[in-house]
């Protein structure tokens, strides 16, 4: 029989959980930013999308911040925002989409970096809330990009996690 | 004087017959026949209760095999109708295999937990969710059941509700198994149930408009989305299939996720 143990996981974030999920809050900022650069200079069905995906990051991080309270972070990962932000608006639309689908696959393969580690079930709950609309938002965005190919749409690599030695907090 | 007179008379007849009453008792008891013969108030069958179970991280990842299983067998059930067109079999079979592989890594991962794999369907969600919308798209003269008038359409709006389901599943899952590790492998499988519903409702609802959540003009319900909120959600997954009513309705049908009288528990087994 595989083991029963009743021991429960914590349900407030641990002091290491804070750590990881101000990193992820961080990111969510710089992605919010990113889509209001790429809303600003997208035209029509881009631009809808763009609006309503940096919403969605925004709700996220909005749940993040209240999670940890006064541990949050509350500004955006720079060197992940200077990096990322141009080739959000700069290109055509399919270019632009394309951008933003590495983005959120890379948020999705963080998110489970993340997930895998946090022992609090709180801060697990409400990242696991997060990750399946961020693919959802990675197979739209590889549509947009012009690409039907299911092999696309289905790629998750988790070696695009977002690393903090890359990105410091 | 006279009461206690009269007193001790009484007694010693109530108490001549008690004696003869219990006598005639014993009586009865030694025989069996007699005793056995006549139903008594408070006989009950004899009952063999449930083994021992606990909700484990191990219970919670058998069961979400269990629903893999589930997908693998609608999918191939699906394909069998011979009524999706062209188009749309390589996604049916794309999102079949992925199920095959998300099954397979589940086997895996329970071993890997100590737990001993659950590689068949619930029967449980067969029984209440998946037969029943089937026998609405193709019908069943048996019930009474007309078939849909829109089968094609009705069985991507089932396989939409059914990937949202694994993917409500995983997501809940997360709340309850206690291993992070687990967590983790649980969630890269649920994203991936997510982009299948993606997929689908795109496919549903064509030309971008199936992105963003809407709602149906003639029914007042939700459409599918492929993208529904800001993050998943865990509320009953509603939509509506089968044959048109006049009044221009098809029978809804709601699913949960899988709670406790759907596990696949560690005395189960396939």
């Amino acid at each position: 029989m595989a083991d029963t143990s009743t021991t429960a996981p914590p349900k407030q974030p641990t002091a290491a959980d804070a750590a990881l999920l101000s990193y992820a809050l961080g990111l969510e900022f710089a992605m919010v930013d990113i889509y209001a650069r790429a809303t600003a200079a997208a035209k029509d069905d881009l631009k809808a999308v763009a609006e309503l995906f940096g919403a969605h990051h925004r709700a996220a991080a909005q749940s993040l911040t209240g999670l940890l309270g006064r541990k949050a972070t509350t500004g955006r990962n720079e060197k992940f925002y200077a990096e990322q932000s141009a080739k959000a608006s700069g290109g055509s639309a399919k270019e632009t989409a394309a951008h933003l689908a590495g983005l959120e696959n890379a948020m999705v393969a963080t998110h489970l970096k993340v997930l895998g580690t946090l022992r609090g079930i709180d801060g697990a709950t409400l990242v696991a809330s997060i990750i399946p609309i961020e693919a959802r938002q990675a197979a739209v965005l590889v549509g947009l990009s012009g690409s039907s190919a299911l092999d696309d749409i289905m790629a998750l690599d988790a070696e695009a996690a977002i690393d903090p030695e890359t990105y410091p907090a | 004087m006279n009461d206690n007179a009269f007193n001790r008379r009484k007694f010693l007849q109530s108490g001549g017959l008690a004696l003869a009453s219990a006598a005639i008792l014993a009586a009865c008891g030694k025989n069996d026949k007699v005793a056995t013969a006549y139903p008594r108030i408070g006989d009950s069958p004899t009952t063999t209760g449930l083994p021992e179970a606990h909700v484990t991280d191990v219970v919670l990842l058998r069961t979400a095999s269990s629903l893999e299983w589930c997908a693998i067998d609608a999918y191939t059930a699906v394909a069998g109708l011979g009524i999706l067109p062209g188009a749309v079999l390589p996604v049916v079979k794309r999102f079949q295999d992925d199920h095959k592989s998300h099954a397979a890594a589940l086997t895996e991962v329970i071993k890997k937990a100590g737990g001993e794999p659950f590689e068949c369907a619930n029967e449980r969600i067969n029984t209440l969710y998946i037969a029943p919308a089937v026998e609405l798209i193709t019908g069943n003269k048996d019930k009474g059941i007309e078939a849909s008038d829109t089968p094609v359409d009705d069985l991507l709006v089932l396989a939409h509700g059914l990937e949202n389901l694994a993917a409500a599943t995983y997501q809940y899952y997360v709340s309850l198994i206690a291993q992070p590790a687990l967590r983790g492998a649980a969630m890269t499988i649920g994203q991936d149930e997510a982009r299948h519903a993606a997929v689908l409702a795109q496919a549903i609802i064509p030309d971008g408009k199936g992105i963003a959540p809407s709602i149906n003009e003639k029914t007042g319900k939700a459409n599918p989305a492929a993208v529904p909120g800001a993050f998943g959600s865990l509320a009953a997954i509603s939509f509506a299939i089968g044959k048109t009513s006049e009044a221009g309705t098809k029978t809804q049908l709601s699913l949960d996720t899988p709670s406790l009288n759907s596990l696949a528990y560690e005395y189960a087994s396939c």
